[in-house]
């Protein structure tokens, strides 16, 4: 029963200039079916490209013979391959034409997304039993296998090539199922959360994106520690921390400086709920955040509606996790950026979270400095803060780069064309 | 056989009679600040511009004047009285404020209209008024459809359904949806080009490229338009060139370290080149009829009226006009300066 076992198979490539990088793979076949999982080597970004065309070319060949190879890898392995679609290597298989007509290759990212759209059709037959074989034969006739096809397609010109037993009436409701459905929440809620409320209008909105831009040590950790600690006394708080800047010895100070309660032990005690409110994950590379955020989604979608709600997500640096991938592929690392901001404002709107993102500033025209990730980034969050620092004193500006409600005239008359706040005291002074 | 071919010679109205069914039926919409050329249900219009640029604050405007009636409860408020659909990819639609500008719009036109009859004095009258206004607002709200796509699949998936969905609000309410409204047409392209799937060879299989996904966006747009007759605006972001970029840290703000008038830009832009790069791909390119360019300026010294408000430039790209021109947003409108 040779064909059961598990078979672990390496692949090497020693590069141009003598590094050698290593991938693994294990592989498990049936009939019909080949697992292959798939790893690069100690899972960092440095997996070159050349290592993972290897990868999936040896898992393509072994499984030579089968109708279906499921492929786990996580994410650095398919990394250039942002949506997991069908796909093959065609450079492999020129000679062996039959195996490509019967090469179907289905990808995922990690154990809980399995997109809806790159399931076949086959798939859906359980849950929608309009799709039986002969509606599937003719979608196979004109090419489309899944979900994704379909939206591609033309289907008015398809209904005209349908035979008699498929209807236009199939189609319609075919597309009824492509279509979930939008819901509408209610946002309206604001958090009043620290002296940047103010400026914000209220606070940081629930269901948008805040962005806090500024250069190196202007506050933006502290605001947001300070957030953190504000709202972890009745809402949990996921802190994904890129560089380890998140400190429980901060925490405490903010909480001390707000906390009036007497005794002492009443104080430990609301410090040891609060720190159980707060969720810290410190990630070093945008995948590792991409399965932070899946896992995310998952556990808010099935969780009971009871306890403690999560209600802010907090992102230092999301720079640190961007740039890296930016420079080296332009349109890959791009991608990448805007499926991030696209996933956390989806986070942001579906589940009720306020999104606290921070980014660091570079050199722009002039000397003055703007803020990182360049102009595809600058329409993804709702609003944006910019930090910085006095020079010579304690105190920090803050400055509204853009705000859903920006043109609204000031209340505050003495300040008439100037959007700026000065805080004296944002509670970050030197201890 | 002859009175056939007679019948069929005979007219039916003549030229003028036509100009002026149509005229009725699809009327010239002027909606400020797109006042100079008039657009009309069936063109397509891209605004672009750089972030924060207004855009979507035009769009808001625009879609408010299509759902406001014309006539309501003896106060005129020089709305359309149809139906706005508003797609919405960028994900960033703020329906707080929505509600506020729509509020402020109502109050306005009920406020102005009051002033010339006579003063509210009795308390009866304001409560009459205000619960006139709420009973507007939510007639108003019911016209508004808005849906809101994280992807390409489901913006697509939506252009699929939208006829199903705009031919059962017409059934249940009656109301004819006249502006489709898209919030950054550009928004999936970097992430579509980013997705490159390999399509298997000797197979009929359309690859999920840009190229493709365009396409099809481009198809179900055109046929929708086809049985629903709407006016389609959409924003799309821009990175202008250098010689108009703007840097939001500059404006001048007192205090600000770096605040000079280095780089306030030349306002003159004689060549018929595009001021910035267009990324769309051509099959949209040449679906939009009319495009516009709107950009933020640094030049306070004409708002005298508004002086809160930021200015922007409006230029018209296509069909060109040579005039530019300067409005500002506020709470109840679009105000034109020059």
């Amino acid at each position: 029963m040779e064909r059961f076992r598990w078979r672990h198979g390496c692949e090497e490539i020693r590069e141009k200039d003598g590094k050698k990088d290593k991938g693994e793979y294990w592989h498990w076949g049936f009939e019909f079916l080949t697992l292959c999982f798939c790893f690069g080597s100690g899972g960092q970004l440095a997996t070159t490209p050349a290592v993972k065309a290897r990868l999936l070319s040896a898992a393509l060949f072994i499984a030579g013979g089968s109708d279906h190879v499921v492929l786990v890898a996580p994410y650095e392995v398919v990394e250039p391959y942002i949506r997991p679609s069908l796909w093959a290597l065609e450079s492999n298989f020129q000679a062996e034409d039959e195996l490509k007509k019967r090469r179907r290759l289905f990808s995922s990212f990690s154990i809980s997304s399995l997109v809806k759209y790159m399931a076949p059709l086959k798939n859906l037959e359980t849950e929608y039993p309009i799709i039986d074989p002969s509606f599937r034969k003719f979608c196979a006739s004109h090419g489309i296998f899944s979900v994704e096809d379909f939206l591609i397609h033309d289907l008015y010109m398809l209904a005209a090539f349908a035979e008699q037993d498929i209807s236009s009436e199939r189609l319609k409701e075919m597309i009824c199922i492509s279509h979930g459905g939008m819901e509408w929440n209610c946002w309206k809620m604001l958090k009043g959360i620290n002296m940047i409320d103010l400026l914000l209008g209220g606070g940081i909105h629930i269901g948008q994106l805040t962005e806090l831009v500024g250069p190196s040590s202007s506050g933006k950790t502290q605001v947001c520690l300070q957030t953190a600690s504000n709202v972890a006394s009745n809402h949990m708080v996921l802190y994904i921390d890129t560089s380890n800047s998140f400190s429980p010895e901060r925490i405490a100070y903010f909480l001390g400086k707000i906390i009036d309660v007497a005794s002492a032990q009443a104080k430990n005690q609301i410090l040891q709920k609060v720190m159980s409110n707060i969720l810290c994950h410190s990630v070093f590379d945008i995948f590792a955040m991409f399965d932070v955020l899946h896992q995310l989604e998952s556990h808010l979608r099935y969780q009971d509606a009871g306890g403690c709600q999560m209600r802010l997500l907090i992102v230092d640096s999301i720079s640190l996790l961007i740039s890296p991938v930016l420079g080296s592929s332009s349109t890959q690392g791009r991608a990448l950026m805007l499926s991030a901001g696209y996933l956390l404002k989806k986070l942001a709107h579906q589940h009720n979270l306020a999104v606290l993102v921070i980014n660091h500033t570079v050199g722009g025209e002039g000397g003055c400095s703007k803020p990182a990730l360049g102009d595809s980034w600058k329409s993804i969050p709702h609003s944006r803060l910019f930090l910085s620092c006095v020079r010579g004193s304690n105190d920090y500006n803050a400055l509204i780069l853009k705000h859903p409600s920006m043109d609204q005239p000031l209340q505050d008359d003495t300040s008439i064309g100037s959007r700026e706040r000065n805080f004296i005291d944002l509670g970050i002074g030197i201890d | 056989m002859g009175s056939h071919a007679k019948s069929w010679l005979l007219e039916h109205e003549t030229a003028r009679e036509m100009l002026e069914r149509v005229q009725a039926e699809r009327p010239f919409l002027l909606l400020p600040p797109l006042h100079r050329v008039p657009i009309r249900v069936g063109n397509v219009v891209e605004l672009a511009g750089p972030s924060s640029s207004s855009k979507t604050h035009i769009l808001i405007q625009a879609a408010i004047t299509c759902i406001l009636p014309k006539q309501w409860n003896g106060v005129s408020y020089g709305g359309l009285g149809h139906s706005a659909m508003f797609i919405d990819l960028d994900c960033r639609f703020d329906i707080s404020r929505f509600s506020e500008l729509l509020n402020h719009r109502i109050m306005e036109a009920g406020s102005s209209s009051k002033v010339g009859c006579h003063k509210m004095e009795s308390e009866a009258q304001f409560a009459r008024m205000e619960h006139y206004n709420e009973e507007l607002f939510a007639l108003c709200m019911k016209r508004f459809l808005y849906t809101r796509c994280y992807d390409s699949s489901e913006f697509l998936a939506t252009l699929k359904t939208l006829h199903y969905r705009l031919q059962k609000e017409r059934q249940a309410h009656g109301l004819n949806v006249h502006l489709l409204l898209i919030d950054s047409i550009g928004a999936f392209h970097w992430l579509d080009r980013g997705s490159s799937s390999f399509s298997l060879e000797g197979d009929n299989r359309k690859s999920w490229h840009l190229q493709n996904v365009s396409e099809a966006v481009v198809q179900e747009i055109r046929r929708l338009l086809l049985v629903h007759p709407m006016l389609v605006m959409a924003t799309k972001a821009v990175a202008l060139g250098n010689k108009y970029s703007t840097n939001e840290l500059t404006r001048s703000y007192g205090k600000w370290p770096a605040a000079d008038n280095q780089y306030s830009r030349n306002v003159t832009s004689t060549d018929q080149k595009l001021p910035y790069r267009e990324y769309m791909p051509a099959v949209w390119q040449s679906f939009v009829t009319h495009r516009i360019l709107v950009r933020d300026t640094d030049d306070d010294s004409v708002n005298d009226e508004h002086p809160n408000n930021s200015v922007f430039l409006l230029e018209w790209l296509m069909p060109p006009v040579n005039s530019l021109d300067k409005f500002t947003v506020t709470n109840t409108g679009v105000f034109i300066l020059s």
